[in-house]
């Protein structure tokens, strides 16, 4: 008879995390090393140049104004999309009937492919498109849309349109996790709807807020797909996001100075997680 | 238990190392198969040479004559038609019989087919007056209509008419190896023709849709309108079953079966030794097939000789019973016997390959290749394609795949540098230093290839070159110094006779920015690389008044990529409206010889007009073109540097598609000895018969070549040959000229998109 060896309980969990850690280990960790080298070295010589190429990029007026609008990206969008998708899993946790239908709703912009909305894009805010086409019977000026900085809001509104159903979607599981007790004996104390929530509902939710934050920002770099595919390597100044950038410095073979830039943006994400996590977990 | 576990750690090791070893460079090996011979290397491979035809003779057709001679039918710079055999030693020519001496061609008389039957008999088509002319609208036409006369020749050269029941144009005609020949005439189906009564019996049933046809052996393959390829047997007429093998062989090979010509076609068939053998022929090479066979052999690869030239037409095959193969063609010069013959001890590979990349697809460089690969059987030029209309990628995507080759170590060795980002790759060092090459080439245009010197280094060559210049009546001329002087002139021109145009009405606003781009792009870049905002509000300004929007008439103009770029820059589209007095002024880039004599012409026929070298806001420009450089991480960078070598010979250079004009000044004066004189052009538009006009070109003087060398001689200045600011310069000019937004708003438009990309 064979006799089977425990496992102990703490080592069960990290055999069940090692497939996904080897693959993490393999195909983003080493490679990023790789990237922390390259960021110290010419781009086809390979010989070390120090802090070079982080000179560089600092000096360099499309990283400024790529990593200027990045941040005001997120800076407008993520509490935008945090807010508006908590507003609306509120009110589809207050409905009685028809809450998958509208949850379903939410979640449709999420089903679209890129390729289609990209085309919903051109058709709305081409010069002579719908949105241009409306503000004509409107005796109002028209506009190459995405030629101006209007570009920057579009970008804003496409984000929030994708991304609030799968927001929402996670709030409701946020809300579902706060006891209903909680909720009557508040009330049964006489508490306010406003009162329940800023002292229930908000309390309860902030585990969720630091994943749905994150989950948020890291989806907010998706969004460079359509910015990309509608108005290609060279965007409005103001839609010119850190991706842009990395696209074309990669088409120029300029690695040293993509290698800089992503070790910089990659340790500003790790901060910026830390800093929540530190935050609203901690 | 040990055992097995150390059997799991064994596996678990190799596993791992057989991962990892995946991630390897794979160039370990590559390094000695490149540039060197392998003791083991499979040996094989037919061999192509020119077989040297009378001199100035053009070839009408070939045979195989039963005894196994080859026969050709030509005719020479007299315009006198003959039979020829070639002697057994494979190159000489024996005269069989002329032709009779009345069929000389002139301008009303022409022999226009020749076909030779294995017999020795042939059958001939005339082309000459009809006799008398027709009377049209009560006017007599200058023109006599011309009729076609159809004679069979017995073997001898004697000419007995055919009296042919259809007087129909004649397109293709081959005959079978019984000598019974088969005929396709406009508006008839294939059909046999009776040599005495003259009588059409159709071949084939039910092939009504055919566009041209092919014999080998006992069966007809016909060509239809749907690229299907149909086999018939040649006795019995009727349809076989499809050899499905073949036809899906030939139409998947990406072969235009469409594009053929009076003379050419892009598949020829012919029998083999054995009955059921088929050979056929097309762009991508020699192939053989077993009739209904599941297989398709390739024999000669069209991408190491002259089949893959796009400059070669395909006119006939003969397979001989040694296993060679005759192939009569003809290229944009003169006709070619291409012989193919097996040599047993040359590698069936080329030991030494060489990677080439373009952005996008070029011609003259195809050809170039094509004529490289046949002089040097060792070498294979693999060129790759960035952007083509099969594979859909973007410019930006195919640069990202071309870097991505490169950092793996997989890069090209020689790359096409039009729409590189070529400043990003001087700086980082990828591109070798080609001064040697340049020094060692004979008759360049030296201030071409030194104009694009970098720090006493040139990384790039340009192959191909336009300049812009400028037409118009002499006292205009003199007056027109810079772009101000041009617009001042327009002004003047519009003023005095409103019944001509200074623009073509046809050309919106961004074609008429494209014609003085390159005049003027010099001009815009400071000397620390960003864009000078006051100089480019200066062409839009000037442009505006040069423009007239109230003018153009609106019609789609369909034209994409490099081609776009070309037309829309080019000077040939006014040519003749300048020659018809439609036009008072002309400018733009010329880019061909045949441009050129369009322009000679004109000067010739039409006192006090002239033409000079375009002074935008820069002077002395040219746009360089097909700018080739050898990358330094290349592994066979001498390789490399001695197919550059070649492209820069007169004889690479002579190889004319349109694309620009050779940096070789002898390939240059080549080219345009080769004009031929009395050739008719014309042009208009389909919606509007009166916009139609013509030309007889002249051949230009030697002082009139001499001329224009000596202005390309003067230019030092490239043109901007950025793409991306040329978008962003070309992509304002429209709204610019039609008022949209003012000049300077459109130059602080460019200024913001250019400069972002400057600064990247």
């Amino acid at each position: 008879m064979i006799e089977r060896k425990k496992i102990p309980r703490g080592q069960t969990g990290f055999l069940f995390v090692l497939p996904s850690l080897v693959g993490v280990t393999l195909f983003i960790l080493i490679p990023f090393v790789d990237v922390v080298r390259r960021s110290f070295v010419g781009a086809a010589s390979g010989i070390w140049v120090g802090l070079a190429n982080y000179q560089t990029v600092f000096s360099n007026r499309a990283f400024r104004l790529a990593a200027g609008n990045t941040l005001r990206f997120e800076g407008v969008c993520i509490p935008l999309l945090l807010v508006l998708s908590l507003a609306a899993a509120l009110l589809l946790d207050s409905l009685k009937d028809h809450v998958q239908f509208f949850k379903g709703c939410f979640l449709i912009p999420m089903a679209i492919p890129v390729a289609s909305a990209v085309l919903l894009w051109k058709v709305l805010f081409h010069e002579r498109g719908l949105l241009s086409g409306l503000m004509h019977m409107l005796h109002l000026p028209e506009a190459d849309w995405m030629g101006t900085s209007w570009a920057f809001w579009i970008l804003v509104v496409s984000y929030i349109w994708k991304n609030l159903g799968y927001d929402m979607v996670l709030w409701l599981a946020g809300l579902s996790g706060i006891s209903p007790s909680l909720y009557e004996a508040a009330q049964v104390d006489g508490a306010g709807r406003g009162q329940c929530f800023i002292y229930i509902t908000l309390p309860g939710l902030l585990p969720s807020l630091f994943t749905i934050s994150v989950l948020s920002v890291l989806n907010s770099f998706k969004v460079f797909r359509e910015a990309y595919l509608v108005a290609g390597d060279y965007p409005h100044e103001s839609m010119y996001l850190l991706q842009h950038l990395f696209n074309n410095w990669y088409r120029d073979l300029s690695m040293d100075k993509m290698a800089a830039g992503a070790v910089v943006h990659a340790g500003a994400i790790f901060l910026l997680v830390l800093f929540l996590q530190r935050k609203w977990e901690g | 238990m040990r055992v097995r576990k150390i059997m799991s750690i064994v596996l678990a090791a190799v596993l791992s190392l057989g991962i990892l070893a995946g991630c390897g460079q794979a160039g370990g090996g590559n390094e000695d198969e490149k540039g060197s011979g392998d003791t083991d290397t499979a040996k094989g491979r037919y061999l192509e040479t020119d077989i040297q035809l009378l001199e100035n003779t053009s070839v009408y057709s070939m045979v195989k004559l039963e005894d196994g001679t080859i026969r050709i039918a030509s005719r020479d710079q007299e315009g006198r038609q003959s039979v020829w055999d070639l002697k057994e030693d494979g190159s000489t020519w024996e005269k069989v019989y002329d032709m009779p001496g009345e069929w000389k061609q002139t301008d009303t008389f022409f022999v226009t087919h020749v076909s030779l039957s294995p017999k020795g008999d042939a059958f001939a088509v005339t082309s000459q007056p009809a006799g008398q002319s027709q009377e049209a609208d009560g006017d007599m036409l200058e023109a006599p209509q011309m009729e076609d006369h159809y004679y069979h020749l017995d073997g001898k050269g004697k000419a007995t008419e055919v009296p042919l029941q259809v007087k129909e144009y004649p397109y293709f005609m081959q005959y079978t190896k019984d000598g019974e020949l088969v005929a396709q005439f406009q508006n008839t189906p294939v059909s046999v023709v009776d040599m005495e009564t003259g009588e059409l019996t159709d071949k084939v049933s039910g092939a009504e849709d055919t566009v041209y046809f092919g014999i080998a052996g006992d069966t007809i393959y016909t060509v239809d309108h749907d690229g299907q390829i149909l086999p018939f047997d040649l006795h019995t007429g009727e349809p076989l079953a499809k050899d499905e093998n073949l036809s899906d062989t030939i139409t998947q090979s990406g072969v235009g079966l469409d594009l053929h010509t009076l003379q050419t076609m892009p598949l020829l068939f012919a029998g083999g030794k054995e009955e059921q053998e088929v050979f056929y022929c097309t762009s991508k090479g020699l192939y053989r097939h077993i009739k209904d066979g599941d297989v398709t052999e390739l024999v000669i690869d069209g991408s190491l000789n002259s089949l893959g030239n796009p400059d070669t037409g395909l006119i006939s095959l003969e397979a001989t019973d040694n296993d060679e193969f005759y192939i009569l063609g003809v290229d944009s010069q003169s006709s070619k016997l291409l012989h193919y013959t097996y040599s047993k001890d040359t590698a069936t590979v080329p030991e030494t390959e060489l990677k080439a990349w373009a952005l996008y697809d070029n011609s003259e460089l195809i050809q170039n290749i094509s004529q490289y690969q046949k002089e040097n059987t060792d070498v294979y030029v693999d060129l790759e394609v960035g952007v083509t209309e099969e594979n859909g990628v973007t410019a930006s995507d195919a640069l990202k795949n071309l870097g991505t080759e490169i950092m793996a170590g997989n890069g090209p060795d020689v790359l096409v540098l039009d729409g590189l980002p070529v400043d990003h790759y001087v700086e980082k060092g990828l591109l070798e230093d080609l001064s040697n090459v340049a020094q060692d080439a004979e008759d360049l245009f030296t201030n071409l290839v030194s104009a694009m010197e970098r720090d006493g280094k040139i990384y790039g060559i340009p192959l191909r070159f336009s300049i812009p210049l400028v037409e118009a009546d002499v006292q205009s001329l003199e007056k027109i110094q810079d772009l101000r002087s041009l617009a001042d002139t327009a002004e003047g021109l519009k003023a005095s006779d409103p019944d001509k145009y200074v623009c073509d009405p046809y050309y919106d606003g961004t074609m008429v920015a494209a014609q003085l781009y390159d005049a003027c792009s010099a001009a815009w870049v400071k000397e620390d690389g960003s864009i000078d905002t006051e100089s480019l509000q200066g062409f839009y300004t000037q442009l505006a008044r040069i423009y007239d929007p109230e003018g153009f008439v609106d019609v789609d103009v369909y034209a994409f990529g490099e081609g776009y770029q070309k037309y829309t820059s080019s000077i040939g589209g006014d040519l003749l409206q300048m020659y018809c007095d439609r036009s008072a002024l002309n400018f733009g880039n010329i880019w061909s010889d045949a441009e050129l004599a369009q322009l000679a012409t004109t000067l010739a026929d039409k006192g006090g007009i002239g033409y000079k070298p375009l002074t935008g806001q820069a002077a002395h420009t040219f746009l360089p073109k097909l700018m080739t450089g050898v990358s330094s991480k290349s592994k066979a960078k001498e390789e490399a540097k001695e197919f550059v070598r070649f492209l820069l010979t007169e004889k690479a250079q002579t190889a004319n598609q349109g694309g620009g004009l050779p940096v070789n000044e002898r390939a240059l004066q080549s080219q345009m000895d080769r004009i031929q004189e009395g050739t008719t052009i014309g042009s208009g538009m389909s919606n509007d018969p009166d916009s139609y006009v013509e030309m007889t070109i002249k051949k230009p003087s030697p002082e009139a070549v001499g001329q224009f060398i000596s202005y390309v001689k003067e230019a030092d200045t490239p043109a901007l040959t950025d793409e991306i600011i040329r978008d962003a310069v070309l992509s304002q000019a429209g709204d610019c000229l039609d008022g949209k937004i003012t000049p300077e708003e459109a130059a602080q438009a460019v200024r913001d998109k250019v400069d972002l990309y400057l600064a990247e």
